[in-house]
């Protein structure tokens, strides 16, 4: 009786994942165009602004940009220079991750590449249920298929941790509608050490735990809505007794630029036409921005849920009051509600085809933008 | 209250894992790295450093000043400019510009050697990203210092407050003391060409 009850789960466990092996080959097709470039940007590209480190490795381009100061926290912690780019503006899990790696033999980059892969893999495997459970298994499918091959979803190839905190939020959200609260907690917390974005989820998550009737399952709930907050006062407790500075992380953000306001919008749209003379990729910050916008405004028409929707909005707006669009592009990709709204527009046959299109060619070109600028 | 209770406790071992994680897993910040963040912190905060420079068997004294020159009204520029007997040093936008100087003391080596504040904060600046290098107790001018070697530069602070007193290179050293400006010294400073 008992084998037969191991073997019937065992080929439900096996039908389970026959019908997701479409989540493996679009990660496996995405990241391969995604690494392929970066390949060829390393044989053929040009060089611009990688540094040595950089070149010397097949894949270093995705290891660029930020993915330096992510390294520079894994081996050396935090230091604080005040009134200069220092590293406390970076959030500690990636690097952590990158230390363990690292410990084990595996140099910072790849260690950076593995990890941000196999959390997209992660992510895409975790997106897909938790559309479901919100949505249809149509639009979940579409919607995940365009996470993995979005434009701007280089990023989630290169030493960054917005895979990872993808991860974090599809899986924690996902444990959460499933009422595994401690799950839950764990990782929104994981995901807010990995970067802010997944404070916000809190949005989505006090609904569904105000909605726990039984008194001790509800305080479970609460902890885990709220988890991520603990987890950013634990960001901040550290660093106010390594660098003596509570607020390093935010203090550090000004030195690139960044100071949050209420009238930081206005700021960043009056500052506009300097930062495109300064540096006119800044435009492609800003048409994902109203992009974003328009995809959260299709996901609610669809029939996202508002708490996820202002997530959502929170995640693409807020970045502006710190008074300037850059990275908008990138900050986005943690708004999964965007996907959603994406997944929605592609519903008939011919846009779902034309989306994919645009996606896998834009990807590409995002690759080969990445020796001029940061994402 | 059981509920608030029940969130408490989830929170308050949120806390305490995010914490013992990153504290268990991040190395402190090296000494070194440390030092000459708090070195460069303090070149920040000033404009203007007088110093003695000994080079080649010779002594120099410099003045360093960060800000417009060219003259008071005409304030045509701004940058750093380094004066020393005979001799001149200017760093302008994506321009440096020497006039006079010995060919033993290259123009970088001489900014950096008279503590012009603006360029050696910028050295230690990068310096201190995760350069790991010792730091020794040390004497110079018949004070204990602390001497932070980086490769082709050692830094020499005061060990109670980080206070950058001077630096070596090759065959170079350095002692320099950091001004605050007043008003009439910057008035005279800014009349420099």
């Amino acid at each position: 009786m008992t084998a037969v009850a191991v073997s019937a789960g065992a080929a439900a466990v096996a039908e389970r994942l026959r019908a997701r092996a479409w989540i493996p080959l679009w990660w496996a097709g995405g990241r391969l165009v995604v690494l392929a470039t970066a390949a060829a940007v390393h044989f053929a590209g040009p060089r611009a602004y990688a540094r040595h480190e950089e070149r010397t490795h097949l894949l270093g381009l995705l290891g660029s940009w930020d993915g330096r100061w992510y390294r520079l926290v894994a081996a050396h912690g935090y230091l604080v220079e005040p009134g200069r780019q220092s590293d406390p503006a970076f959030f500690p899990l990636y690097p952590l991750l990158l230390r363990a790696l690292h410990a084990l033999g595996l140099g910072y980059v790849t260690a950076g590449l593995l990890v941000s892969n196999l959390a997209l893999l992660g992510a895409l495997l975790a997106f897909e249920p938790l559309t479901r459970a919100l949505f249809d298994a149509q639009l979940a499918r579409r919607a995940t298929i365009y996470v993995a091959i979005f434009p701007l979803g280089f990023v989630f190839s290169m030493s960054y941790p917005e895979s990872l905190v993808l991860l974090a939020i599809a899986l924690g959200a996902l444990a959460a509608l499933r009422r595994r609260w401690v799950v839950a907690a764990a990782l929104l917390a994981a995901g807010t050490l990995a970067r802010p974005e997944t404070l916000f989820l809190t949005l989505p998550l006090l609904p569904l735990a105000l909605r726990v009737r039984r008194p001790g399952e509800r305080g479970l709930a609460l902890g885990a809505a709220l988890a991520p907050v603990a987890a950013l006062a634990s960001f901040a407790l550290y660093l106010g007794l390594a660098l003596h500075d509570p607020l390093g992380w935010t203090h550090a953000e000004r030195a690139w630029g960044r100071r949050f306001t209420p009238l930081g919008l206005l700021r960043a749209v009056e500052g506009l036409p300097r930062a495109v003379a300064g540096n006119a990729w800044v435009l492609r910050d800003v048409v994902f921005f109203l992009v974003y916008l328009g995809l959260l405004v299709a996901a609610r028409r669809a029939g996202a849920p508002l708490a996820w929707v202002a997530a959502g909005a929170v995640v693409v707006v807020l970045p502006t009051f710190s008074g300037s669009f850059h990275s908008i592009g990138r900050f986005g990709l943690l708004a999964p509600a965007a996907f959603w709204g994406l997944a929605a527009l592609g519903g008939s046959r011919r846009t779902d085809l034309l989306i994919r299109a645009a996606s896998a060619a834009l990807l590409v070109a995002g690759v080969l933008t990445l020796p001029f600028v940061f994402p | 209250m059981r509920v608030a209770a029940i969130a408490g406790v989830v929170l308050a071992v949120t806390l305490t894992a995010g914490f013992a994680l990153q504290a268990a897993g991040l190395p402190p910040a090296a000494r070194a790295d440390v030092v000459a963040a708090k070195a460069a912190e303090w070149l920040r905060g000033y404009r203007y450093a007088t110093s003695t420079l000994l080079v080649a068997g010779r002594t120099l004294h410099g003045r360093c000043f960060h800000g417009w020159f060219g003259g008071r009204l005409l304030r045509t520029e701004r940058g750093t400019i380094l004066e020393l007997p005979g001799a001149s040093v200017r760093t302008l936008p994506h321009r440096l510009v020497a006039d006079g100087l010995p060919p033993w003391l290259r123009p970088e080596d001489a900014l950096v050697l008279a503590g012009c504040p603006q360029v050696l904060s910028a050295r230690l600046d990068t310096l201190a990203l995760g350069a790991a290098t010792p730091v020794e107790r040390a004497t110079a001018w018949g004070r204990p210092v602390l001497a932070v070697r980086f490769r082709r530069l050692t830094l020499l602070v005061d060990p109670a407050t980080d206070r950058p007193l001077g630096v070596e290179l090759p065959g170079a050293r350095s002692r320099f003391r950091l001004v605050r400006l007043t008003a009439k010294l910057e008035r005279r400073l800014e009349a420099l060409r």
